[in-house]
């Protein structure tokens, strides 16, 4: 039997990986299952299930729109390359596919919109409407959380920026 | 018993990306070069304490000093697989490394020993500052920062703690645990060998999610986690003392004895017989073993650090014969 990582090499060895209680089971050489044994907390890298699940996600979609050689002008990755790696070409490719991407998104994070850090140089170019928008959907997504405390300071926020807007 | 008794390392991982190149899988190596060099930029003239930047050309390394790289945590496997144009930029005590051109542009990454989220998290918030300032970032308002994989957007931040729980796992509770942890959006993970038990009982806990959830709030839910598991993990081993204090003194001593004595030591072995001393530490049993010790043992012991150390590719009876004249040169002392 092959290595099922490299598929060059003999498979040597057995192991076992255990992610929430589920147990995988992989047929390595000895050269990966040491890449393995000495990281396989990194991320669990090798057994790449990320990116499947992510393929069958977006490839769902891919398969009802029909647009599988639309390509993204700027890298030149098309579609059903992204629904096989789970991996987009470029930060372009979120605004050429985004309709097709926005559903997986939400199914992954349960939201699509962002909560944390803002680039500096970012929050000048952003709207004030976006702004307040972005203000308003952290808010609620605060409330669902429970966190009343975060929703709380968020609406002494979106108050301040409605009193700048008028 | 304290924090330390129970978390091994803190670390912080931050993905970005820049505008002016497309993601790495779509890169030459020429452009990775090229942005290798003006990440270095960059930092050049930093200045995070005595903790001085060193740039490593990927290309320039050997097999086995990839390896101990990834050994070490500064790297990932992903990372050393093709190594061509890749840059790493790392501190020469090992708390910061950024890897440029693995699967997104950057990622920056602090492991601090023990529980110190916060700290880690604020020390890669500065270093992310200084790119953003210089470089600039691909981020979009809705989607937060932009990488190659949709699973890492928004903060693109992972937080990681790795825990010895050695009690709840040989209690079998952790498969209860599990489930309940991934309810609360986080993931623990846990290695094995060919056997059955994790690799010296050590696991990860993380964050699962990253848009829609600020920095701060995915660290203080990972942080509370931990903080539960620690407490689940004190109150069984002081029951599982208390219940078989001969076993479990007997136990540590003898995978005391082993370290001190074996002549040939396999890296499953010893990770199993430091799991045991780290167990004995906590619980008062080894008067002469300190922390310090048990550091300076897992740090050297591992396959590709003895390679490193021997200055070549030893084959695995090599290693296990060396691996036990370690232990017990650094037992001796
Ligand atoms: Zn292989
Ligand atoms: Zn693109």
């Amino acid at each position: 039997m092959l290595c099922e990582k490299c598929h060059i090499n003999q498979a040597t060895t057995h192991v076992k990986q255990n992610i929430n209680g589920k147990v995988s089971e992989m047929h390595l050489c000895s050269a990966c299952a040491a890449g393995l044994s000495v990281n396989s907390m990194f991320g669990g890298g090798l057994f790449g299930s990320q990116a499947s699940i992510l393929g069958s996600l977006f490839g769902n979609q891919i398969s009802d729109n029909r647009q599988e050689s639309q390509v993204c002008p700027n890298c030149g990755t098309q579609l059903h390359e992204i629904s096989a790696s789970g991996r987009v070409g470029c930060a372009e490719c979120y605004r050429v596919f985004r309709s097709y991407l926005q559903p997986s998104i939400r199914r992954i994070h349960g939201t699509a919109q962002h909560a944390g850090k803002i680039p500096a140089n970012k929050e000048s170019e952003l709207t004030a409407e976006q702004k307040l928008k972005s203000l308003r959907e952290q808010m609620e997504e605060a409330i669902e959380r429970q966190d009343f405390e975060q929703a709380a300071l968020l609406r002494d926020q979106i108050r301040e920026a409605e009193g700048k807007g008028e | 018993m304290t924090e330390q008794d129970m978390v091994l390392t803190t670390r912080i991982r931050l993905a970005r990306n820049f505008t002016s190149y497309p993601f790495p899988a779509k890169m030459s190596p020429d452009q990775k070069r090229a942005l290798g060099t003006a990440v270095a930029q960059a930092v050049e003239n930093a200045n995070f304490g005595a903790n001085r930047l060193k740039v490593i050309s990927l290309e320039s390394l050997k097999e086995w000093e990839l390896f101990a790289l990834i050994e070490k945590h500064l790297i990932s496997p992903e990372f050393a697989e093709h190594p061509v144009g890749k840059t790493l930029i790392c501190s020469e005590d090992h708390t910061i490394s950024i890897m440029v051109c693995e699967e997104d542009h950057l990622r920056i990454q602090i492991i601090l020993s023990g529980l110190q989220l916060q700290k880690a998290y604020e020390l890669a918030d500065k270093i992310d500052d200084l790119f953003e300032s210089a470089i600039g970032y691909a981020f979009d308002p809705e989607l937060g920062y932009l990488t190659a994989c949709p699973t890492n957007l928004g903060t693109g931040l992972r937080a990681s703690v790795m825990l010895h729980l050695p009690a709840l796992e040989g209690q079998g509770a952790l498969a209860g645990l599990s489930a309940t942890i991934s309810k609360l959006g986080l993931t623990i993970r846990g290695t094995y060998g060919e056997g059955s038990e994790v690799t010296g009982s050590v696991y990860q806990l993380s964050n699962q999610i990253t848009l829609g959830i600020s920095e701060q709030h995915a660290i203080q839910n990972l942080e509370g986690v931990v903080r539960q598991l620690m407490r689940q993990e004190e109150d069984m081993r002081k029951m599982l003392y208390s219940d078989h204090p001969q076993q479990i003194e007997d136990r540590v001593w003898r995978s005391y004895g082993v370290l001190q004595n074996a002549r040939i030591l396999s890296g499953k072995e010893c990770d199993r017989c430091l799991s045991d001393l780290r167990l004995g530490l906590s619980l008062g049993i080894l008067p002469t073993v300190t922390p310090d010790t048990l550091r300076t043992l897992a740090d050297q012991t591992g396959a590709a650090s003895i390679c490193v150390a021997a200055g070549s590719l030893l084959q695995p009876e090599e290693r296990d014969n060396r691996r036990a004249a370690l232990c017990r040169e650094i037992l001796s002392k």
